[in-house]
């Protein structure tokens, strides 16, 4: 991508997030009931509800608000808990590296398993490999994610006792903990992701097989596998890198739910508890850092399309 | 050259062939550090704050292994000596004299003393806690000498006890009074805090405490699982000691071998509140119409499982002081829909009448409000079903605006009087509509006067039965205990709201 391109791109995600943070907000106030209604307590006066929501500021314009709140981003500050007190970026980044850890290995699985099972798949058109490809993967986008987690808990975790049932370790204490933890959610949150990649890459390496080029180089008597790949996986590559792009930002939000089945102490909880308690704040921050990595993805999917493909790097 | 996607596969099929060979190589989970075990316990929210002044309801138990309370409260519902020692109700029920302990100190080395009590008090009279609404009928806070606390009450004053058994008793080192105590600690109580990020509480037992020699725990972690099944899954896995359980996993607990912990007294109540000053339910007859259509047991066993929730027409349980023995068996607390459609017919409405029934989302709270809908509609009353989600929902019932409302409330903290001073009392929490019964006053002032339970029953019983015969506006359905499980290993386990976890101990794995 040249530079000109780069920095337009770059503007139109900062455009991106300021809109994310000013509907978030404007959203927010939609919400009935107010974190005073919850700090103040079940059998709390109005009086004291008043009183709780003048030290939270609630009282201000929602102008002022938003304004204070954004000027705070600006300089890196995202707020604080309404109940406790704590800095918004503390609560995220010590939420952050569990749901992480889940999306990437989800993601590496739904790589992994889903993207060389589609490519051979779409090699083999019509052999029995092809069916029971597509039949999986059709099973594995049927299935949610939370019912795979517990299904996996119960049989792994209750049955066999082979992993732990539930939590997060973090990876500065052992990598063998860690990937026990997250195996379970992981798989569960990848499956989908890898059923839907196989079939998008059956469909492409399938399309670019048609492809009068590639009959050219196997009248030329190109060898099949230098065929495969150099011309039929890059070309088969763009569509499914794009797939993958838009499984990032799902896999983020499939993460919630299962956090949930799994008793993790990550992001989706982070939020869960926030909506419960209506801790908008911490709900803002969530909401914008997912944005973030949405539109950082993105990007990085738009520069792979010119990686994979001088085409694009020339328009 | 090779092409960029079968290097990418590449890299990461290594990198998961080095993850996977770590993982199997990985030891089971740690055991607890330190000579005595560790209790983990799995609850159900994070607490919003561990500063005992801005606490919700259920989460004084967290709050209170931090800071003591000046009075203990008993599984059974009676109150045993902890920062005081001892106390005294004067014979008019108006002074209140309480013993502290001595050589008590606040795990930042401060003493505990009469001065500490009263600057605690004293701050929370001024306003800005969530229990000040509890102090108001305190009318002066002495501290006669270090060791001596006097306090002077406007009405009679047996329900301070209970009050000061909660987050009111729970006293805070003078010196850090001023300060937000959201994340940390500053009491007298058993434990000290670690660390509260996230999900996790982790408690260290504190040597210094008064009652140390009961400490049978190094420490107290407390993992929250929102989600009711992950909790039992993460206990049937070993990764918990205790956990709170919901009625519909009773029968799990039993089946994977777990001890089930059902409290002596159910600390709170399932009922519908109905707005007096709404609708037709200003009228007596309608609300003792709506009473006698209730089948109590068969919303308790559909909704709620085999003893899940005790059907009753009080809102106290059963081994409560305040619990009548004689109100279940009355007339007006039986299931008679005929009579209750003659009730209508005489108050003119044998058509029947609409009103709207506001529920939580949860669950519970939509079967209850279908079964409700269903009952009443017997008689001809048409119930709008409305969920709502939990906040709208409290805010709702806290600001007045509602038909009719069906939630749980705890019935005896911090003192039985509660419930009548909320709910049949006018200006109480929980009487948007001004329900006023002659002679409720008197009998609640009469009730509170004795500092035992026996002889504060009597006028509480006829209380209630008044306001039973008169059709309250709030119609308890059941007594629900708030269930916990727990592995074999642990022994002497209180789950009570107001339980310290000192006696409790955990055989080594």
């Amino acid at each position: 991508m040249r530079p000109t391109a780069l920095l337009t791109r770059l503007g139109g995600g900062l455009v991106v997030l300021w809109l994310v943070s000013l509907l978030t907000f404007a959203l927010l106030q939609l919400v009935p009931g107010d974190p005073a209604e919850l700090v103040a307590g079940d059998s709390a006066t109005p009086a004291r509800v008043a009183e709780i929501r003048t030290q939270l500021g609630l009282d201000r314009p929602l102008v002022t608000q938003y304004l204070s709140w954004l000027g705070g981003i600006l300089h890196g500050d995202l707020g604080r808990s309404v109940f406790t007190g704590d800095p918004v970026a503390d609560a995220i980044l010590r939420a952050a590296p569990a749901t992480l850890s889940i999306t990437f290995v989800a993601l590496l699985i739904a790589v992994v398993v889903g993207v060389p099972a589609g490519v051979v798949a779409g090699l083999r058109r019509g052999s029995w490999l092809d069916r029971a490809v597509s039949l999986l993967a059709t099973v594995g986008i049927a299935m949610p994610g939370f019912w795979v987690a517990m299904l996996l808990v119960l049989v792994l975790a209750l049955a066999l006792n082979l992993l732990p049932a539930t939590g997060y370790s973090p990876l500065g204490e052992g990598v063998g903990e860690w990937f026990s933890h997250i195996a379970i959610p992981a798989t569960a949150l990848g499956l989908a992701t890898a059923a839907e990649l196989a079939r998008h890459a059956r469909g492409c390496v399938a399309d670019v097989l048609e492809r009068p080029y590639i009959r050219t180089a196997l009248a030329r008597g190109a060898g099949s596998a230098w065929l495969v790949r150099h011309h039929v996986l890059r070309n088969a590559a763009i569509p499914v890198v794009t797939v993958l792009g838009l499984q990032a930002g799902r896999l983020l939000g499939g993460a919630i739910v299962i956090e949930m089945v799994c008793g993790v102490d990550g992001l989706g909880t982070l939020a869960i508890n926030a909506i419960l308690q209506r801790d908008f704040p911490i709900l803002q921050g969530y909401v914008l850092l997912s944005a973030a990595i949405v539109v950082v993805v993105n990007l990085l999917v738009d520069g792979t399309y010119s990686w994979l493909n001088p085409k694009v790097r020339a328009s | 050259m090779r092409s960029p996607l079968s290097r990418l596969l590449a890299v990461v099929a290594t990198v998961v062939l080095a993850v996977t060979a770590a993982a199997c190589s990985s030891s089971g989970p740690e055991s607890g550090s330190g000579e005595k075990a560790r209790l983990t316990i799995g609850a159900a929210a994070v607490p919003s704050s561990l500063d005992p002044r801005k606490s919700a309801p259920y989460e004084a138990q967290w709050i209170g292994m931090l800071y003591d309370t000046l009075v203990q409260r008993t599984p059974d519902g009676g109150f045993a000596p902890a920062l005081a020692e001892s106390w005294t109700l004067s014979p008019d029920a108006r002074t209140l004299e309480l013993t502290l302990r001595p050589g008590v100190t606040f795990q930042d080395g401060a003493p505990f003393d009469a001065a500490a009590v009263k600057a605690n008090l004293d701050a929370a009279r001024a306003g800005g806690t969530n229990f000040s609404g509890q102090l108001t009928n305190i009318a002066s806070v002495e501290a006669t000498d270090a060791r001596h606390v006097t306090i002077a009450l406007t009405d009679s004053g047996a329900p301070m006890l209970g009050v000061l058994a909660g987050e009111a008793g729970m006293i805070i080192s003078p010196a850090s009074l001023g300060e937000d105590l959201s994340r940390r600690s500053a009491g007298a109580g058993p434990y000290t805090l670690d660390r509260f990020e996230g999900q996790r509480l982790a408690l260290t037992a504190w040597p210094g405490y008064w009652n140390a020699g009961a400490l049978g725990v190094g420490g107290v972690d407390i993992d929250v699982f929102i989600d009711d099944s992950a909790r039992l899954r993460a206990l049937r896995s070993g990764q918990l000691d205790t956990a709170f359980i919901i009625p519909s996993q009773v029968r799990e607990v039993g089946d994977s071998g777990l001890e089930l912990l059902r409290p002596k007294t159910a600390e709170s109540f399932w009922g519908v509140l109905v707005n007096t000053g709404r609708k037709e339910f200003g009228n007596p007859l309608v609300r003792q119409a709506m009473m006698l259509a209730l089948d109590r047991p068969a919303i308790a066993r559909a909704v709620f499982g085999e003893g899940g929730c005790t059907p009753s027409a009080q809102p106290f349980d059963a081994n409560d002081w305040a619990h009548s023995p004689e109100l279940d068996s009355l007339p007006a607390a039986q299931y008679d829909p005929a009579r209750a459609r003659q009730l209508l017919a005489q108050a003119g409405l044998a058509g029947g009448f609409d009103f709207e029934l506001q529920v939580g989302t949860a669950q519970n709270y939509t079967q209850i409000g279908q079964i409700l809908q269903a009952q009443w509609g017997e008689i001809g009353i048409r119930v709008n079903l409305r969920p709502m989600e939990n906040v709208q929902f409290v805010t709702a019932r806290r600001q007045g605006d509602f038909d009719g409302t069906v939630s749980v409330y705890l019935n005896a903290r911090p003192d039985q009087s509660a419930f009548v001073k909320n709910f049949y009392l006018p200006g109480g929490i929980f009487n948007p509509g001004k329900y006023d019964l002659p002679g409720t006053a008197e009998l609640l002032s009469t009730s509170s006067s004795g500092a035992d339970p026996a002889s504060r029953a009597p006028a509480m019983h006829q209380l209630m039965v008044n306001a039973l015969n008169d059709g309250p506006p709030i119609m308890p359905i059941c007594t629900a205990p708030r269930l916990a499980a727990s592995q074999r290993g642990v022994r002497d386990l209180d789950m009570t709201l107001e339980t310290k976890f000192t006696d409790v101990a955990v055989d080594p794995k």
